[in-house]
């Protein structure tokens, strides 16, 4: 229908053409010829009037379809290009990362948690288990106890008379100066009365005993030897 | 290739034995994944000074033990590796392998912008960044907001003197050569 209206127009406009051709050279047509053209013009005349009003209608209706089209076209690609796009542009910087590793569990901790012992603060805390530890650190040791002969004791006693008797000392005093084994002696002396300690105040006075004395209290004192060992 | 191996089996041998190697493998393992909170910044790993610390070793007997511990974790398709905060260089576990991020759609669309727009100039403020994703309505205001502090909670992005940078993390998930094709598709939105 389009094609046979756009071969009618031509059809007018090459006779169109052809007579202003023909005027501008001043050529004479036969009235034959002229007479088949204006056939063919009244023929085209009367067609286009027929069928004009429909293919123009045609024509403005084939319009509103291909406008209505572009249209929503338009619409979509300014709805879903950019967010399409943009999906597709996150999807490739998440395939092109090569991520940091952490363990499955609660995200974060504060780094201020992670206290690290300096070497110099190191403490070193004694084990519970201080029997196991003792044994574990002499057990390559042999363990020796003295033993003493008569002579050897009667000499000990000998000595620590000589450093005790009719002498004022004080507790620490004594202690630095009897070795462990010279205590043990005095408490065995003392035991047996062989010498007497009196307490005065703070301070510990050693005799001899004498027949005159009385009824006494008696007590006990603990001594530790802080005597430094001769090599 | 093997002798240098060898060489460096033998001379941690006599300092470490098998048993303490597989002990001090699954403490490295343990602390190179933790992840810390410092200065209001995700960051994992542990600081390299704190890692001598806890071994008690020196710096090349601790370097002899990372290296046999990088071979180690390769066989899983991790990797070992080094990266700075201030001053101080800290050590993590990275994937070998393209993996995703933890990130979601709009974070990883604005770390993309960020990339696309610092590898071509060196100074990108966040209002550009804002521009570009709110005129062309990819994203609004508020998600872009929201994902740029998400970037610098993480530790992808951190603000130098009013303009957005890389930090650690987009440099170490994301090398030149991706950073470079990320800006490339930018480019074609």
């Amino acid at each position: 229908m389009e094609e046979d209206y756009d071969v009618l127009l031509l059809t007018l406009f090459e006779i169109e053409k052809k007579y202003k051709k023909l005027l501008k050279k001043k050529i004479s047509l036969s009235v034959e010829e002229s007479e088949k053209d204006r056939e063919q013009t009244s023929d085209i005349y009367q067609y286009l009037m027929q069928n004009r009003e429909k293919i123009l209608d045609a024509e403005v209706y084939e319009d509103y379809i291909l406008m209505h089209e572009l249209r929503e076209e338009l619409n979509l690609e300014n709805i879903l290009k950019s967010k399409s796009r943009i999906k597709s542009f996150s999807n490739f910087v998440r395939k092109n990362a090569t991520p940091l590793i952490s363990v499955i569990g609660k995200k974060t901790s504060p780094y201020s948690i992670f206290q690290l012992e300096k070497p110099e603060k190191l403490t070193i805390k004694p084990k519970i288990d201080e029997k196991y530890d003792f044994w574990d650190i002499r057990r390559d040791k042999k363990l020796e106890s003295e033993i003493l002969t008569y002579g050897d004791l009667m000499s000990l006693e000998k000595q620590v008379e000589e450093k005790l008797l009719n002498k004022e000392m004080r507790k620490s005093e004594l202690e630095k100066l009897l070795s462990s084994i010279e205590l043990e002696v005095l408490s065995k002396m003392t035991s047996e009365k062989k010498l007497i300690a009196v307490s005065d105040g703070d301070k510990i006075c050693f005799c001899k005993p004498s027949s005159e004395e009385g009824a006494v209290m008696s007590s006990s004192l603990l001594l530790s030897s802080k005597k430094e060992e001769d090599e | 290739m093997e002798n240098n191996n060898t060489d460096k089996e033998q001379k941690l041998s006599p300092l470490i034995t098998d048993k303490e190697r597989q002990e001090l493998f699954r403490e490295l393992t343990t602390i190179l994944t933790r992840r810390w909170i410092k200065d209001n910044v995700e960051v994992f790993g542990v600081s390299q000074q704190d890692l001598l610390i806890v071994t008690r070793v020196d710096i090349a007997t601790l370097e002899h033990i990372l290296e046999e511990y990088q071979a180690f974790i390769s066989i899983l398709g991790l990797e070992l590796v080094y990266y700075k905060i201030g001053v101080e260089t800290w050590l993590c576990l990275k994937s070998n392998y393209f993996a995703p991020p933890e990130l979601n759609e709009a974070e990883l669309t604005v770390l993309g912008v960020i990339i696309g727009l610092r590898e071509s100039e060196k100074k990108i403020t966040t209002k550009k960044i804002k521009e570009f994703l709110t005129s062309n309505d990819y994203l609004k205001e508020y998600l872009v907001n929201e994902s740029i502090r998400s970037l610098t909670y993480k530790g992808y992005i951190r603000k130098k003197s009013n303009f957005i940078d890389y930090n650690y993390r987009t440099l170490l998930e994301f090398d030149e050569d991706e950073r470079i094709k990320i800006k490339e598709e930018y480019e074609k939105l």
